[in-house]
């Protein structure tokens, strides 16, 4: 869990996961590098386990896990399956390509 | 032929016929209307049930006992049961996606980390770790780490015993252990202390378990086992009193009544000891015999302490009866020695008091005498022999009958005590005497007298009370007769008026010198005129022995001048 040192943290992402299945387990890594590498101290991360909690995954209308959903900036957006693969997960934040 | 327009709407409505129908196979499959899904892979076509088949592993996870967290491989929470959000205090759904690590203390981080790192997939391996309570404490855990490898991904599932209450366990049972290894040594000490030991018989070995101090008693060394046959034990005894263990025993297994036996055990180095056995029988429920046990004590010091002690008790019994012989002697010969009554004298009135001293072995040599003269005179004497012995007694009886002897020829009271001493100095057995020898004439109301080492006289007249002054004349036997000088003294007496003469004893006390106990006098008698002799006598006895304590024989003569016509009766 990544929590804001300053201010008021600039994105808000929700992790969907099915416990330890090998995607959510990646993704889980995959999104908890991102935040805590490129972008800490602006991003509010939340991760939800479907089975724990089912009525969360309803609300956001979710139909597969790992998805990823950002409610800020923007309006809402979904990155559904693989989000191991980096580049993708970046294109579905519009972080532009990785920083060499 | 074909119309681009109507291909154009035709393809619109079979894309919007083709969104309707995903939208609502979406809809069919969120809302849980299908029961699985065939979706494509790398080897075909694969079925996917939509009810989670992991469930009833959840519902068991969910279940258990112990916490269970499944981690990825750089340590990040994937899943925590209940049980482990309760053992560190936490929200579970807060606990996903943070770091295993912070699970327990910062300086216990990277023992977990490397436990976790070090698992292999398929293999399980174990720790004991602690875990940080939200509140601060410490809960431990013995963790058990599997490594799982799900389709080229790497995860660890750990699952955490809670150890608390076995830790408590076992600091309880050191704690109890701890108190029994202090209570076995403090039954040892007290065992040490009394010399007393303890024992039981074993039927089915037929071997007697003894405790430290039983060993001690014996004077041999502990075995290893703390153990001995009866054979061994039996020899430790005097050969005396071997038997009288077998006999005893025998008899307690028949009648199963307690015994007391007396032995006494045979050191190497010869030292003799005395021992009390006491032992029963232990019966099962059954009433069958399970063994036997007692304690043995080594009394010899006791025997010893009270065999001293019969006879110290003996020795001074028989003190006693030779001091009271000796006091029953020696009383019989002063009362054989003292007037039997004194005599009747015209004009005057007598009385006097005489008290052995109150230690039995002590009593004195005091004496006193009162005589009619062939001239019509009163002679009057009292003396002291020093030394408290038989021996004393015996010169006070010599003292006295010669000094009647010379009373009788018309010698002066200092010619009289000259001639005392020189018989006493003469007799050679050393014996030292005082005396005071006076002559009254109450005709011509004066009063001769002298005196050989004794307390001088007390007037009691109408003036006051005064103590006559002579001079003093050395104790009878001091000196030899050339050196040894005695002066007559004498004084004027009216009627009414009392002389008293006594012996040491009446005014010497332990905390007191004498001129105090001259003052003591003194102030005793200073009211005393006019009284009768006989209550001037128990009235001085009164007030200057008043609890009836006093440590030397007493001697109080006192003799009272009657007025011409007769004695007055006064109180």
């Amino acid at each position: 869990m990544t929590t804001p040192d300053t201010g008021h943290p600039r994105r808000s992402l929700t992790l969907y996961v099915s416990g330890a299945s090998p995607h959510s387990a990646q993704a889980l890594e995959a999104v908890r590098r991102l935040c805590d590498e490129e972008l800490a101290g602006q991003v509010e991360l939340e991760v939800v386990d479907v089975a724990d909690e089912p009525s969360a995954a309803a609300r956001d209308r979710i139909v597969a896990v790992p998805t990823l959903v950002q409610r800020l900036p923007g309006p809402p957006r979904q990155l559904v399956g693989d989000l191991a693969d980096v580049d993708r997960l970046r294109a579905g934040l519009d972080l532009g390509t990785a920083p060499q | 032929m074909t119309n681009p327009r109507e291909n154009g709407v035709d393809e619109l409505g079979r894309l919007r016929t083709q969104i309707v129908e995903l939208d609502r196979a979406l809809t069919a499959i969120r809302a849980g209307d299908v029961d699985a899904v065939v979706l494509g892979g790398p080897h075909g076509s694969q079925l996917y049930t939509l009810v989670s088949a992991d469930r009833p592993y959840r519902v068991i996870v969910e279940g258990m006992g112990d916490g269970a967290v499944t981690v990825s491989e750089r340590g990040i929470i994937l899943y925590a049961n209940l049980r482990l959000a309760e053992l560190v205090g936490a929200d579970r759904a807060a606990l996903l996606g943070r770091d295993v690590a912070d699970l327990v203390d910062a300086s216990a981080a990277d023992t977990l980390l490397a436990l976790l790192a070090t698992t292999a997939p398929g293999t399980t391996r174990q720790e004991e770790l602690e875990l940080v309570h939200a509140d601060g404490s410490a809960v431990p855990v013995l963790a058990s780490v599997t490594g799982l490898d799900i389709e080229g991904v790497i995860v660890r599932c750990l699952v955490l015993a809670d150890l608390t209450d076995r830790r408590r366990g076992e600091e309880e049972l050191a704690g109890a252990y701890a108190e029994l290894s202090r209570s076995t040594h403090e039954l040892e000490e007290a065992q040490r202390i009394g010399r007393i030991g303890s024992w039981f018989w074993n039927p089915a070995t037929d071997e007697i378990t003894c405790s430290t101090q039983i060993f001690r008693i014996l004077g041999t060394e502990p075995t290893s086992s703390g153990t001995m046959s009866r054979a061994v034990l039996a020899a430790a005894f005097h050969p005396e009193d071997a038997s009288l263990a077998t006999t005893a025993r025998e008899r307690a297994l028949a009648d199963r009544r307690p015994f007391v036996i007396e032995q006494r055990v045979v050191h190497v180095d010869g030292d003799v000891r005395q021992t009390v056995t006491r032992g029963e029988v232990v019966a099962d429920a059954d009433g069958a015999v399970a063994g036997m046990r007692g304690t043995t004590q080594d009394v010899t010091e006791q025997r010893r302490a009270a065999t001293a002690v019969h006879e110290a008790r003996a020795a001074l019994m028989h003190q006693s009866m030779e001091l009271a012989e000796e006091h029953r002697v020696k009383e019989s010969l002063q009362r054989a020695v003292l007037p039997a009554r004194l005599p009747s004298v015209a004009g005057v009135e007598l009385a006097a008091r005489y008290l052995p001293a109150d230690m039995p072995s002590l009593v004195g040599g005091d004496w006193y005498d009162a005589f009619c003269l062939p001239d019509g005179g009163l002679a009057v004497a009292t003396g002291d022999v020093v030394g408290h012995d038989l021996d004393a007694a015996a010169t006070m009886g010599q003292v006295r009958n010669a000094l009647r002897a010379y009373a009788f020829s018309d010698e002066s009271p200092a010619d009289v005590l000259a001639r005392l001493n020189r018989l006493i100095t003469g007799l050679g057995d050393n014996g030292l005497a005082t005396a005071l020898f006076g002559r009254l004439d109450s005709a011509l109301r004066v009063f001769r007298w002298s005196c050989g080492g004794h307390p001088p006289p007390l007037l009691i007249g109408a003036a006051g009370v005064r103590l006559l002054s002579c001079h003093a004349g050395v104790m009878l036997g001091a000196v030899p007769e050339a050196r040894a000088h005695y002066a007559d003294a004498h004084a004027a007496v009216e009627p009414d008026d009392l002389l008293v003469l006594y012996t040491d004893g009446l005014i010497e006390r332990r905390d007191r010198d004498l001129d105090e106990g001259f003052a003591a006098l003194a102030r005793a008698a200073g009211d005393l005129h006019g009284r009768t002799a006989e209550t001037v006598c128990a009235t001085l006895m009164d007030r200057l022995l008043p609890d009836q304590e006093h440590e030397d024989d007493v001697c109080l003569l006192v003799l009272r001048i009657l007025p011409p016509n007769g004695p007055r009766l006064e109180g």
